[in-house]
């Protein structure tokens, strides 16, 4: 696999759903009622609605990394929240190549740069992974 | 240090999960049965956040350490992997208060809290966290 400056990962992930919300919920072990109760959202946190969960973004994230890596690859990884997930938000991913290095070890380390916007542009998420390529990915030069 | 407490990874939890996210790649959703040695579905990257949310153990964390869950946002999240997660298996996990900082000229605090992971069978270093979390400090009101 040739990676190079200009490769590009990406990921589109739907308008966000009340139920995508739900299942996130039960599926995270994250029961926050700020994600998931409207009423909650309102009276006790003072928000106009429920807050998607930011690790839900950070999962998206994931998935695009791991599409095009093999999750054991990944060595490192870090996501920024800059600002609230809101339901019918669709985010698009974008991963792309910041650096690349070899460890003490002689292997390829690849630093990838990352990004959730909103379909109007918005940053939701940045952050960066680090992924060590597997013998049969190392390139030269 | 809060803890160790014994997390148990559900095959169940894994499909709930993949579900929400909409992830239906082999790999988390099927057994891979090209690697005899390990039958059972693997988690994803995120799994660790969401095993340290289980039984509540976060939130009687939060509170025993003075923090407003109801105000508090996740402002950050990292992850450092050591080794890999899969169905049937029991971690023991522990979390550390790292400590506070203040920015937006005192409006909000930072919180920094670091959780391990370590495998309860062998106690290998599965994965290490740093949650970082926000909440706008209360204005002192006036007597």
């Amino acid at each position: 696999m040739k990676i190079s400056g200009s490769y590009q990962l990406e990921l589109v992930a739907p308008p966000l759903s009340r139920t995508t919300l739900a299942l996130y919920a039960g599926g995270s072990h994250d029961h926050n009622p700020l994600h998931i109760d409207i009423d909650y959202a309102r009276r006790v946190a003072g928000q106009e609605d429920v807050i998607g969960h930011g690790m839900l973004v950070m999962a998206y994230l994931a998935r695009m990394v791991t599409n095009c890596f093999a999750q054991q690859c990944l060595q490192r990884f870090r996501v920024r929240f800059r600002a609230s997930y809101r339901v019918g938000d669709s985010l698009l991913c974008r991963g792309s190549v910041l650096a690349e290095r070899r460890d003490p070890n002689g292997r390829q380390i690849v630093e990838l740069g990352l990004t959730a916007v909103r379909a109007d542009g918005s940053l939701v998420a940045e952050g960066n992974a680090t992924i060590c390529l597997p013998e049969e990915m190392q390139w030269s030069g | 240090m809060f803890g160790p407490f014994k997390v148990q990874v559900e095959e169940g939890q894994l499909r709930l999960l993949a579900k929400a996210t909409g992830d239906t790649s082999e790999r988390y959703v099927s057994i891979n049965t090209s690697q005899q040695a390990v039958r059972r579905l693997l988690g994803p990257p995120t799994l660790p956040f969401c095993l340290g949310m289980a039984n509540d153990v976060f939130f009687e964390f939060l509170a025993s350490s003075k923090i407003d869950a109801t105000r508090a946002l996740h402002a950050e999240q990292s992850f450092t992997y050591h080794g890999a997660i899969h169905a049937g298996q029991e971690l023991h996990g522990t979390l550390r208060l790292l400590g506070s900082v203040t920015r937006k000229q005192g409006a909000l605090r930072f919180f920094e809290i670091e959780r391990v992971f370590r495998d309860a069978s062998n106690g290998a270093l599965v994965s290490e966290e740093i949650v970082t979390l926000v909440v706008p400090e209360q204005r002192s009101t006036p007597p």
